[in-house]
C-alpha cells in the first residue's frame, strides 16, 4: 500500500470516527423570553374562634354561661378572630359576617336561628397580626329577653370574602332563672277600703306575673294581722277562715278559673293548673303567664281602727308537670 | 235615713274603716341557676360556684338569705350569710362545696333557695311580702376518680381594708414624735 493510500485511509477513519463519537457543535446567537405565570385562587375566609360578651365558645355548652336579667333584656355581644388568607379580612363589613343564634342543639342557619347579629371589622380592635389576614369582627349588641329558652344554645358565625364562605359552630348555655313579679307596678296592694263584719268582694286585684324562664308553682302562706298601735289581732286562722286569695274579685264566691283559697299559716298551692307560665312576648300577654290576685278578708266586728300588719310569704318551686 | 234603735242595730251598723294595707312588697327578685351546676369532686376536693340574685324591679333595698337542700352529707359554705341589695342591683354570691372523706359515692342532686324580704324603715305600716324563690338545681356528684379538671369559679378578692395599716402607721408617728419630743426637752 502507498504511503498515499495509507494516509487516505487514515482520514477517513479518522472523519468517520469523529461523526460518530463527537456531537456537532452549534453556534446559536440570539434570544428567548419566556413570562412565568402562576395562579393564586381565591383562599375561603375562616372563623376561628367566637366570643360571646368576651367568653370563649366551645363544643361544651357549660363552658360558656350567660345569665338572663329579670323582667328585662340581657345583651349578648358577639365577636369573632377571623383568618382570611387572601389579606383582605380588613375590608370586611356588616355584608361579610352574620352570627346566628338558635336554640337547642339542631342545625344553626338563618332558618333555625332566632337571633341575627350582623358583624363588622372592628376598626379599634380589628387588626392583629401582619398583612391584614387575622382580624376581629364584632356584631352589635344583641338583647335576649328573659323568658327565652334555657339551656344549650347555638351560635354560628358564617363569614363570606363574597367568593367563598366559612364557618363557625359553637356551644353555650343560656341559664335558668326563676323569677316572679308581683306586683307589677309600684310596690303597694291596695287592700282599699274595707268594711267590718263581711267578706270584702273585690279588694286588691294586682298581676302577678312570671319573670324569668322557668314554669313556676306558687305556694302561699301568711300571718294573723296585728294592729300596730293598739295590738288588736285579725287572726286569719280561726273557724271563720277570714282571708283568701283568689283570681276573681267575688267572694265567697268563685267564678273564675283557680279556685280560691283560704291562706293561713300553712303554705296553700295557688296559681294556674298550668303553672305559672314564661312569658312568650315582652307584653306577657299569653294565657297563664300572668295571674290576677285578688285578697279578701272578713273583719269580725269589734276591731278598732288602726293599722294592721302581717307577713305574706309566697314562695315559688318549678312546676311539677 | 236609717234608724239606729236597739243595741243590736248598733252592733251591726255596717262599721267602714279605711284599713291601709300597703304592702312593702319585694316586687321581683330573680335568682340564677348556680355556676358550675354540676360539678365532679372525689372526696376531700372542694369548688366554687356562684349564682345571682337579681333585685332589678325591686322597688326597696331588700335582705336576702339562702340555703342548699339536700345535699348532705356535702359542706356547703356561702361567702356572706345574708345580703343586702339595692333596689336594681344585681349581687352575685359565690359558695364552695366541699366533699367530706367519708362521703358516699353517687349523685347528689339538690337545691339552692333564696328568701328576700323588702327592708323598711322602723314602724312602717303594712303588710310585708317576703319571697322565696326554690328549687334551683345544683347536682354533684362523689367520684372515685375524676375525669377532668375540677369545674370551679374564681372567687374574686375582696377589696382590702388598709385602715388598720394606716391606724399602725399614725401610731408609729405619734410614738416617734413624742420620743423626740420628750428627747429634745431633756436637752433643753
Amino acid at each position: 500500500m502507498k504511503k498515499k493510500h495509507f494516509i487516505l485511509i487514515l482520514v477517513i477513519i479518522l472523519i468517520i470516527s469523529l461523526l460518530i463519537f463527537i456531537k456537532p457543535i452549534r453556534i446559536i446567537t440570539g434570544f428567548v423570553s419566556r413570562i412565568g405565570q402562576l395562579q393564586i385562587g381565591n383562599s375561603p375566609p375562616a372563623v376561628d374562634i367566637i366570643y360571646l360578651n368576651d367568653q370563649e365558645a366551645t363544643d361544651i355548652a357549660t363552658d360558656l354561661i350567660i345569665n338572663p336579667t329579670a323582667n328585662t333584656t340581657t345583651s349578648v355581644i358577639v365577636k369573632a378572630k377571623i383568618t382570611d388568607n387572601n389579606g383582605n379580612c380588613n375590608l370586611f363589613t356588616a355584608n361579610n359576617a352574620t352570627a346566628y343564634f338558635c336554640p337547642g342543639t339542631g342545625p344553626c342557619n338563618s332558618d333555625t336561628a332566632t337571633h341575627i347579629v350582623f358583624m363588622n371589622y372592628d376598626s379599634d380592635d380589628g387588626q392583629w397580626g401582619e398583612n391584614n389576614i387575622y382580624c376581629n369582627m364584632t356584631g352589635t349588641s344583641e338583647n335576649f329577653q328573659f323568658y327565652e329558652i334555657n339551656g344549650t344554645w347555638k351560635v354560628n358565625v358564617t363569614l363570606t370574602d363574597g367568593f367563598s364562605y366559612g364557618y363557625l359552630t359553637k356551644n353555650w348555655t343560656y341559664n335558668e332563672l326563676r323569677s316572679f313579679t308581683y306586683p307589677p307596678s309600684g310596690n303597694t296592694v291596695n287592700m282599699g277600703v274595707l268594711t267590718l263584719g263581711m267578706w270584702n268582694n273585690g279588694t286588691a286585684g294586682d298581676l302577678i306575673q312570671n319573670s324569668g324562664n322557668i314554669v313556676l308553682d306558687l305556694m302561699w302562706n301568711a300571718t294573723d294581722f296585728i294592729g300596730q298601735s293598739k295590738g288588736q289581732i285579725i287572726n286569719i286562722t280561726g273557724t271563720n277562715n277570714t282571708y283568701i286569695i283568689d283570681d276573681d274579685p267575688e267572694s265567697p264566691d268563685d267564678t273564675n278559673n283557680i279556685p280560691e283559697a283560704y291562706i293561713n299559716q300553712t303554705q296553700k298551692h295557688f296559681n294556674p293548673s298550668s303553672g305559672l307560665l314564661k312569658c312568650q312576648n315582652v307584653a306577657c300577654n299569653n294565657e297563664n303567664a300572668t295571674m290576677n290576685v285578688y285578697w279578701h278578708i272578713n273583719i269580725p266586728l269589734g276591731l278598732s281602727d288602726d293599722i294592721y300588719t302581717n307577713t305574706i310569704e309566697i314562695e315559688s318551686l318549678d312546676h311539677s308537670g | 235615713m236609717i234608724k239606729i234603735t236597739t243595741a243590736y242595730d248598733r252592733i251591726f251598723v255596717v262599721i267602714i274603716i279605711v284599713l291601709s294595707f300597703n304592702f312593702s312588697a319585694v316586687k321581683a327578685i330573680g335568682v340564677t341557676r348556680p355556676i358550675p351546676y354540676d360539678i365532679e369532686l372525689m372526696r376531700g376536693e372542694s369548688a366554687n360556684f356562684v349564682f345571682e340574685i337579681q333585685a332589678i324591679t325591686s322597688p326597696d333595698k331588700i335582705i336576702c338569705s339562702y340555703s342548699a337542700n339536700n345535699l348532705e352529707p356535702l359542706i356547703i359554705k356561702f361567702d356572706q350569710k345574708e345580703v343586702r341589695i339595692e333596689p336594681g342591683k344585681i349581687q352575685k354570691i359565690y359558695g364552695q362545696v366541699t366533699v367530706p372523706n367519708d362521703a358516699p359515692y353517687g349523685t347528689y342532686s339538690g337545691t339552692i333557695s333564696v328568701s328576700c324580704g323588702a327592708l323598711t324603715e322602723e314602724g312602717g305600716s303594712g303588710s310585708v311580702v317576703k319571697t322565696t324563690i326554690g328549687g334551683s338545681p345544683f347536682n354533684v356528684k362523689v367520684v372515685e376518680f375524676r375525669e377532668g379538671e375540677i369545674k370551679t369559679v374564681t372567687i374574686p378578692e375582696t377589696k382590702k381594708s388598709y385602715l388598720g395599716i394606716i391606724i399602725i402607721i399614725t401610731l408609729l408617728i405619734i410614738v416617734i414624735g413624742v420620743y423626740y419630743y420628750f428627747k429634745s426637752k431633756k436637752k433643753s
